[in-house]
């Protein structure tokens, strides 16, 4: 056992020895020693010279040929790799800006569609322009506090919108049928009604409004008074009672002070614009989309 | 340019720097490649895998040798690809293709000298191809040391400082390849030349 394993290693030191020196890098005493030995021992020798031939062939293994080239593939450069400009025909700009514009004016058309029936105001039925009509100055003090009795409680009515204060939320048509009633009952019941009656101004709608519509303190006593005042006579006879007989109908003493003026209804309009532009802006789209 | 203001230059991001070092080494790069891999396709995959690398660390290049650094490179990558042949063992098809090459180059080498007869230089060729093919039955870093010493000429300090291991160990792990090489040379004399055999 202790035999082959002194043998095993000085085999590994023989081959160490035979490497180093046919590499020529034995120091001078080894090598001496070395070269003793290959002279007495013939098996070393062969060693060395099978070893030798090994190397030498070895060196003269052909070199393969490359496969490919390993270079590593160079970025193009920026200028080349940047797509140029897309030349666009004056017919094709034409197209797309117009198709562009279209769909705009269908955009702004439908906007303004919806707006205008967002913004439209509740109109409650017939007292608002009743009310709105108001006797000349040139009449009496008590008909014009009549008046004013007639007109503040329809004006809170018509004017306040249902949703804008809690008191204005109870005038709703109720309130604006008992003021059509009190309106409808005859002119001496209204000093009652009105305890200051004094301005002899007469009372301008759109004036009206804004103080009857914030403050909405004159509703409770007016409510009570139309309450207490409320007529015997069936609502349908109050409702159809002919209120613009009792004023004059002159032109000069008719003032309408209620709705702003009535405008044109442009909806249609608008609808026609917003399909004329859709139109426009799919066909031109598609022109556009099928030259390019 | 020499070589120092290129590795400057590939430093500095220069592309076409790196492949004139590529042009310059990639042939004895790709061979210590196929010796190490024993095939054309695992030689080239490693040879390009070691000059990727090299072109994203180039900047970590802080002198010396750049053969001995782009050497080392391809050696790890023969290593790693080595290791993983060794966990996921198949069959490769390309290894039919390099006996067909090795015989060509052996053709090649067969034409190109003169001085042997063609008996000679068939029996030679013989001995060279059965030296490649045991070359590869040896452990991978006594593979890499006897290729980069006996095949590429390689001094024991160039491999030492590829291998990044010391003077002695080169000398071991070399002297204990060509032993073995030479073991199995000595067990197949027809092999050999006739003054070998005994």
């Amino acid at each position: 056992m202790s035999n082959r394993h002194s043998s095993t290693v000085d085999r590994q030191s023989d081959d160490e020895l035979i490497s180093a020196w046919l590499d020529g890098r034995l120091a001078d005493a080894e090598r001496v020693v070395f070269e003793a030995r290959l002279r007495a021992e013939p098996v070393l020798k062969r060693r060395v010279d099978t070893t030798r031939l090994l190397i030498d062939t070895a060196r003269t293994l052909p070199a393969q040929p490359l496969p490919r080239d390993f270079t590593i593939p160079l970025p193009v450069d920026a200028p080349h790799r940047a797509p140029s400009r897309v030349q666009v025909s004056p017919l094709k700009w034409f197209l797309r800006v117009g198709s562009a514009l279209a769909a705009a004016v269908f955009v702004i058309a439908i906007g303004l569609d919806l707006a205008g029936l967002s913004a439209r105001p509740v109109v409650l039925p017939a007292p608002a322009p009743q009310a709105a009509f108001v006797a000349p100055p040139a009449q009496s003090e008590a008909s014009t506090a009549a008046d004013a009795a007639r007109v503040e409680p329809a004006e809170s009515g018509a004017a306040a919108p249902p949703a804008t204060t809690p008191q204005a939320e109870s005038a709703t048509g109720e309130q604006s049928t008992q003021a059509m009633r009190q309106a409808a009952e005859p002119a001496a019941e209204a000093p009652e009604a009105q305890p200051a009656p004094e301005q002899p101004q007469p009372l301008v709608a759109p004036k009206a409004a804004p103080q009857a519509a914030p403050g909405a303190t004159p509703q409770p006593d007016a409510m009570q008074q139309t309450v207490a005042t409320e007529a015997p006579a069936p609502q349908a006879d109050a409702l159809s009672a002919p209120l613009p007989a009792e004023t004059p109908q002159t032109p000069d003493a008719m003032t309408y002070t209620g709705e702003p003026a009535a405008q044109p209804d442009t909806t249609p309009w608008r609808r026609i614009v917003a399909g004329v532009a859709l139109v426009l802006a799919v066909s031109l789209g598609v022109l556009g989309w099928r030259r390019s | 340019m020499d070589e120092a203001a290129l590795i400057k230059a590939a430093q500095r991001g220069d592309a076409q720097a790196f492949n004139a070092l590529i042009l310059s080494y990639q042939s004895q790069v790709y061979n210590v490649a196929y010796r190490i891999m024993g095939d054309p396709a695992s030689a080239s995959d490693a040879t390009q895998e070691a000059f990727l690398s090299a072109y994203k660390s180039i900047k970590l290049f802080r002198g010396g040798s750049f053969k001995s650094w782009i050497l080392r490179t391809v050696t790890h990558a023969c290593f790693d690809a080595l290791r993983y042949r060794k966990r996921r063992p198949a069959a490769s098809l390309d290894g039919l293709g390099a006996d067909d090459d090795a015989e060509d180059g052996d053709f090649e080498a067969f034409l190109a000298s003169a001085d042997e007869s063609p008996a000679d230089a068939a029996e030679r060729a013989e001995l060279r191809d059965a030296i490649a093919r045991a070359a590869l039955a040896l452990p991978p870093d006594q593979r890499a040391t006897f290729v980069l010493s006996d095949v590429q000429g390689m001094s024991y300090e160039e491999i030492a400082d590829i291998m990044q291991t010391s003077l002695g160990t080169v000398k071991s792990r070399l002297s204990r390849a060509r032993a073995k090489l030479r073991d199995y040379l000595l067990s197949r004399p027809e092999l050999l030349p006739d003054e070998f055999r005994q």
